[in-house]
């Protein structure tokens, strides 16, 4: 990577507690962000369940995300929430929703932009940051603007 | 007063006793610790309410109380403990929760005179802007890689989204703050008493997290507070002057099971709005009253802009109009609608919630420092965002 971490690894609080969110996060290792999609009734679902909250299907495949996104809200933190963020503040927290899906919507970061230019309704486009020893973590740039 | 219900009149459950202990900030009351809070609490309440502590049956309690059922059997003396209930609820999103679990209890008979507690001192490591707290979230994996590790971040967004939405400025959350911090000044038992704040001081107040600058966030304290819920008939031959529960009850919109806490997926009209409406539908319903017969509510004020959104979620104005409503004085002492009269958890005590519902009965006693005149009916609201939320109607 040419470009600095947008934040560091924090350690075991970022691991999985939750059999259902392995997957998840293997795919996002392979640097593909991938949603669950019921295969009874075809609707999506995130974060990941064991069964679907529309028809109550255990089956699922997980589905590539569709490239358009969107800022659908955010924050900048200027309060270090824990030590190890003390040298990032501030920093922004992203909420971005999928333009195709219904209430899908992941929490990341948006890369290379000054608090005050985040607006909601913003296209991003995914890109992809090695936080940490096996992790790889779904970040966001100005649709447009390369990584 | 609801005629569907099927409980007797002399059965429906009263509240019949507060107690508190001192409110301090955090940290104060560790050489004590929350059993011994939980207990000089729940001592206040019985001897407010003229009871025998050893004559409480039941005990309920939210968001991991540690004053665990034994110890305070073990404690009070408890002689015939018949009912012990632990509310799901992260911070206080469960006070009026662990109130209906009492009034289910005493409205059912399972036991006659029900405790409700909560007892917080503020561990080192778990602070409310630390990460320490959120380890055992167990969706915590999705937002702690990108530094969502804190209540005020966590919420943030979805206030962002709802002042972008409904025009809310900075000014209205400084409103907010600010009344309730006045309040403060005449309550003695609050923190922040002695402390009045200026739009100049709430202005330059360190940013926390965007739109949440300090003065907009909840304190950290020390302290207890507990409740006695008996029943109607008993409570006449109690010295107190009874607080009759119209409706408590938990509740939360659908698709709020992955909002804050979770990836923020909550249905996209709603992100920026809260998720109190059901709930707020059921209550009035369950009370047999209307938000137009609220003659004062204690809003639960983790958050500046939660104030604005719970008014709007619980009827008390229309959708988008919780800026306007605050920015004439309504919610100050004189107004319309006089808010967190005590000085809510922004400026009496953050004790999850459970002193808004104390506050309540003393309005209703006509005991406030800042006293409604003639109130009768109060509204309580506890959490809003996350899964279960509650809330309760109190009246005289
Ligand atoms: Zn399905």
């Amino acid at each position: 990577m040419t470009m600095p971490n947008y934040l560091p690894d924090l350690g075991p609080i970022t691991a999985p507690q939750l059999p259902e969110h392995i997957s998840f996060w293997e795919n996002c290792a392979k640097r593909e962000l991938r949603f669950q999609c019921c295969s009874e009734c075809e609707r999506w679902r995130h974060p990941p369940a064991p069964v679907c909250p529309h028809c109550g299907s255990a089956g699922a495949t997980w589905k590539l995300a569709p490239p358009r996104a969107e800022l659908f809200s955010y924050t900048v933190v200027h309060h270090a929430p824990t030590p190890a963020l003390r040298g990032y503040v501030p920093y922004n927290i992203a909420i971005v929703a999928f333009t195709d899906l219904i209430d899908i919507r992941i929490v990341s970061n948006v890369l290379n932009i000054l608090p005050q230019d985040l607006c909601i309704g913003m296209p991003l486009q995914l890109v992809w940051q090695d936080q940490g020893p096996g992790r790889v973590v779904p970040l966001f740039v100005r649709e447009g603007a390369a990584a | 007063m609801s005629s569907a219900s099927p409980v007797r009149d002399g059965q429906r459950a009263c509240i019949v006793g507060i107690g508190e202990t001192r409110y301090t900030k955090r940290g104060e009351q560790a050489g004590r610790g929350e059993w011994a809070l939980a207990c000089e609490a729940a001592l206040n309440a019985t001897r407010d309410a003229g009871l025998d502590p050893r004559h409480i049956e039941g005990l309920a309690s939210y968001s991991g109380d540690t004053s665990l059922p034994w110890l305070m059997q073990h404690a009070l003396g408890i002689q015939r403990l018949r009912f012990a209930s632990m509310v799901w609820g992260g911070g206080g999103s469960g006070a009026c929760g662990s109130l209906a679990h009492a009034v289910a209890a005493v409205e059912s008979g399972q036991a006659a005179n029900v405790l409700v507690f909560r007892s917080i001192v503020q561990r080192p490591g778990s602070r409310y802007g630390e990460a320490g707290g959120f380890s055992e979230v167990p969706q915590i994996d999705l937002l702690a890689p990108f530094g969502m590790l804190m209540p005020a971040s966590m919420m943030a967004p979805s206030f962002i989204r709802y002042m972008y939405e409904y025009g809310i400025r900075t000014e209205h959350l400084a409103e907010v703050a600010i009344a309730f911090r006045d309040n403060a000044q005449r309550n003695p038992r609050a923190v922040m008493h002695g402390l009045p704040l200026s739009m100049d001081q709430y202005m330059a107040a360190r940013m926390i997290a965007e739109p949440l600058r300090l003065y907009d966030c909840c304190q950290e304290n020390d302290g207890a507070c507990a409740l006695l819920v008996t029943s109607a008939e008993r409570a006449r031959d109690l010295p107190c002057k009874p607080v009759r529960v119209m409706a408590a009850q938990q509740g939360g919109n659908p698709g709020w099971g992955s909002a804050t806490m979770g990836s923020h997926t909550m249905p996209a009209a709603e992100y920026g709005w809260g998720n109190g409406e059901q709930l707020s539908r059921d209550l009035y319903a369950g009370a047999g009253l209307s938000p137009s017969e609220v003659d004062f509510a204690q809003i639960y004020d983790h958050f500046t802009p939660a104030v604005l959104m719970s008014l709007e979620n619980f009827g008390l104005c229309g959708r988008g109009e919780g800026g306007d409503f605050v920015a004439d004085g309504k919610i100050r002492r004189g107004g319309s609608m006089p808010l967190n009269t005590a000085g809510g958890l922004l400026s009496e005590a953050y004790i999850h919630g459970l002193n808004l519902v104390a506050e309540a009965v003393r309005q209703l006693r006509g005991e406030s420092t800042s006293q409604v005149p003639g109130a009768r009916v109060g509204l309580v609201t506890a959490g809003i965002g996350s899964t279960p939320i509650s809330a309760a109607i109190l009246a005289v």
